[in-house]
C-alpha cells in the first residue's frame, strides 16, 4: 500500500514538474519511476512525453516505442507518437500514427485537432472544418479549437462567421499564446490588419521565447505599414492559385507590362527591406548583430 | 573580567554556531535554520549588485530613521535573478550574514512536496518556525515554482498555494519586522505578478555571471588544495567569458580527471597543468548563454515595466548578442 501510494506521489511530481516546464528535473523523476516500476508501460510513455515538450523526438518516439513493446495499446504512448511526428514535420509518419491512435482512443479530440492541422498543410480546408468540428464535438468549450474553427472559416472566405467564432473563443481564454497566434492567423486571412496585430502582440506578451511567434510578430508588425501591405496583395493572389495558375499569370505578365513588372518587383524589394529595418530599430535599436 | 561575563561571552559565542533544528509537523521532513557566517566581504565582486542590496535592503533595516528622513520604508523582500550557478544562493547568505539572521533555505524538493500531496498548511508553519527563530530570512530558492503565474495553473490547490505564499508576504508586514523573505529565480518572467507589489517582492537585483576578476578569484579557490603546476589563470579567466561559478566549477572538475587519467597511466602523482586547464576550457560553453537568449526575448517583447531593462544593458556591455 504504501510503496503503491510512493509511485502515485512520483507520477504526480513528475506531472507537477512536466507543468513547470522543468523538463530535466522530470525526466529524472521520470527514469526513477521506470527504474522502481521497468515493466510499467505509463512511465515509459510518460518519459516519452516529457521529451515531445522538450521538443527532444528522437528520444520521445524512442521511449514511447518502449512503452508500446510492454503494452501495445497505451494510449499516452501513441499520443506522444502522434505529437513527436507532427511537431517534427513527418506529416507521413503523423497520419500513420493517427490511424492507429484514433482507433485505440477515438474520444481524444486532440487527434481531429492534429487532423484538421494536416488537412490544412494539404491546403483541404473543408476536410479541415470537418476535422476541426469533430474536435468540438468531444470538447465544445475548447478555445483553440474555436479559434481553429475561426481559421479556418476565414480560408474558406467567411469572414463573419470566423469574426463571431474568435469572439467566441477569447470569451474563454485569455491566457494562451497559442490560441492568440491561431486567431492572428484568422484576422490576418480576413485582412483585419489591427486584430492581427493585437492578438500577435498578446502572443509574444505571453510566450516571447517562442521563435514562431515571434517572427511573426515581427512580420505582423512589418504589415502594419500600409505601403507594404499594398505591394503584398499580389502576392496574397497569388497564394490562392494553383502552382500551373502562378507559372501562366507571371509569364503573360512578363510578356504584356514588362516595365511594370519591373518596377513593382524594385518597389517591393526596396519597401520590403525598408520596412524590415524600421521594424528593427523600432525593436531592437541601432544594433545589428547577427541574431 | 567577571565569571558572569566570561560566561556571557562563552554563551554568546556558542549561540552563534547554533543551528535551530526541529521536524515539520508530520515528522518527516527536516527544516533546518541556521546562522551564516558569510559576509558581502566573502562575495567576490558583484560591486553594484552589493550597493543595491544595501541600499534598498541592508541599510534601511540597520538605520531606519536615517531612511525614514526621505520617505523610505525598511522592509519588502528581495528578488535575485539571474543565469543559474552563478551565487544567487551564496549572495542570500551573505544577505543573511550582514544582518546576522538565522538562515532558513527551501529548495525545490521542498516546495514539490508542498504541491503534491501536502498543503498550504506546511508553508504557513515554515514561516511561522521563521517567526520563532527571529531574525529570521528564509530564502526561497526556486522561487518560481511556489510563485508561479496563477492564470498558467490548471490545479486549483497550486492557486491556493501561491495565495498562502502572497498571504505570508503580507503578514510579514503586519505582524512580524524581524523576518525577511529573499528570493531567488532564473525565471523571473513565470512569477505571479501580484508577487512583485510593494511590500512583496519589490527590490528585483540581477544577479550576472562573474567578471574576469571573479572568475580568477573562483578558479582559485576551486584548485585550492589540489597538485598544481605553475598556472597562469588569469588566461584562463580570460578565456571563460560569461561562465557561471558552476561552469568554473566544472572545468576544474575536467581538469582533475585528466590529471587522474595521466596519473593513473604513469602511476605517480601528476599536477594539473595549464595545458589541462585550457582543455577543458574549450570544452565547455557557457550554459549563461542560453538564459541570456531566453532572458533578451522577454526583455524586448514582454518588458511591459521595464524590470528586465538591465539584462539589455549587461549584455550590450558585455558585447553579448
Amino acid at each position: 500500500m504504501i510503496y503503491k501510494e510512493a509511485i502515485e506521489l512520483r507520477y504526480r511530481k513528475v506531472q507537477q514538474l512536466l507543468e513547470w516546464k522543468r523538463y530535466k528535473e522530470a525526466i529524472s523523476e521520470a527514469h526513477e519511476l521506470i527504474r522502481e516500476e521497468p515493466e510499467d508501460a505509463q512511465a515509459f510513455a510518460l518519459l516519452g512525453l516529457i521529451h515531445t515538450h522538450a521538443e527532444d523526438y528522437p528520444q520521445a518516439l524512442h521511449w514511447s516505442a518502449e512503452a508500446l513493446k510492454r503494452e501495445p495499446e497505451n494510449e499516452l504512448a501513441w499520443f506522444v507518437r502522434v505529437n513527436a511526428y507532427y511537431d517534427s514535420s513527418n506529416y507521413k509518419l503523423t497520419a500513420e500514427a493517427l490511424q492507429e491512435a484514433q482507433r485505440i482512443d477515438p474520444y481524444q479530440p486532440h487527434y481531429y485537432f492534429i487532423a484538421a492541422n494536416l488537412s490544412l498543410k494539404k491546403g483541404n480546408f473543408p476536410e479541415a472544418k470537418e476535422h476541426v468540428e469533430g474536435a468540438l464535438e468531444l470538447s465544445p468549450e475548447n478555445p483553440l479549437y474555436i479559434a481553429m474553427l475561426s481559421y479556418v472559416e476565414a480560408l474558406l472566405g467567411r469572414n463573419e462567421t470566423s469574426r463571431a467564432l474568435a469572439r467566441s473563443s477569447l470569451r474563454l481564454e485569455v491566457e494562451s499564446q497559442m490560441n492568440y497566434l491561431m486567431l492572428a492567423w484568422a484576422a490576418d486571412r480576413r485582412g483585419d490588419h489591427e486584430d492581427h496585430l493585437q492578438m500577435l502582440k498578446h502572443a509574444i506578451h505571453l510566450d516571447p521565447d517562442d521563435k514562431q511567434i515571434r517572427e511573426e510578430y515581427i512580420a505582423g508588425l512589418q504589415k502594419s505599414y500600409r505601403l507594404y501591405r499594398i505591394l503584398l496583395a499580389p502576392f496574397k493572389l497569388l497564394k490562392r492559385m494553383k502552382p500551373w495558375q502562378i507559372l501562366v499569370t507571371w509569364m503573360v505578365a512578363w510578356l504584356l507590362f514588362r516595365p511594370l513588372v519591373i518596377v513593382f518587383l524594385v518597389l517591393y524589394i526596396l519597401i520590403h527591406w525598408s520596412t524590415k529595418l524600421l521594424v528593427h530599430v523600432k525593436l531592437f535599436g541601432w544594433s545589428f548583430k547577427k541574431r | 573580567m567577571s565569571d558572569q561575563d566570561d560566561r556571557d561571552e562563552l554563551a554568546g559565542r556558542r549561540r552563534n554556531k547554533l543551528k535551530v533544528i526541529h521536524f515539520d509537523k508530520n515528522g518527516k521532513d527536516l527544516i533546518e535554520s541556521e546562522k551564516p557566517h558569510e559576509s558581502f566581504e566573502d562575495v567576490a565582486g558583484l560591486e553594484e549588485v552589493k550597493k543595491k542590496i544595501r541600499m534598498n535592503f541592508i541599510l534601511p533595516l540597520k538605520q531606519p530613521e536615517l531612511f525614514a528622513a526621505y520617505g523610505r520604508e525598511a522592509g519588502g523582500s528581495l528578488l535575485l535573478y539571474g543565469p543559474p550557478g552563478c551565487g544567487k544562493t551564496f549572495l542570500a547568505r551573505a544577505v543573511a550574514g550582514e544582518i546576522e539572521a538565522n538562515f532558513l533555505h527551501i529548495e525545490l524538493q521542498a516546495i514539490l512536496g508542498m504541491y503534491v500531496g501536502q498543503s498550504e498548511n506546511n508553508l504557513h508553519d515554515l514561516f511561522e518556525k521563521a517567526r520563532e527563530s527571529k531574525p529570521c530570512v528564509i530564502f526561497i530558492d526556486e522561487l518560481d515554482a511556489l510563485g508561479g503565474s496563477r492564470n498558467q495553473m490548471r490545479q486549483h490547490h497550486d492557486r491556493m498555494l501561491v495565495n498562502q505564499l502572497l498571504l505570508e508576504l503580507d503578514g510579514l508586514r503586519t505582524f512580524n519586522d524581524q523576518v525577511f523573505v529573499i528570493g531567488a529565480t532564473n525565471t523571473p518572467w513565470y512569477l505571479d505578478s501580484a508577487l512583485r507589489r510593494p511590500g512583496r517582492f519589490n527590490h528585483l537585483i540581477f544577479v550576472p555571471p562573474p567578471e574576469e576578476a571573479e572568475r580568477e578569484a573562483i578558479l582559485k579557490l576551486k584548485l585550492a588544495g589540489k597538485p598544481l603546476s605553475s598556472l597562469e589563470l588569469s588566461k584562463i579567466a580570460r578565456e571563460t567569458k560569461h561562465f557561471s561559478g558552476a561552469d568554473l566549477e566544472q572545468i576544474v572538475k575536467d581538469a582533475v580527471e585528466a590529471a587522474m587519467e595521466r596519473m593513473l597511466q604513469s602511476g605517480e602523482l601528476e599536477p594539473i597543468t595549464q595545458d589541462d586547464m585550457k582543455k577543458s576550457a574549450k570544452g565547455r560553453k557557457a550554459t549563461t548563454l542560453d538564459w541570456f537568449a531566453t532572458a533578451k526575448n522577454y526583455a524586448t517583447f514582454s518588458d511591459v515595466n521595464g524590470d528586465y531593462q538591465n539584462v539589455l544593458d549587461y549584455m550590450k556591455a558585455t558585447g553579448l548578442k
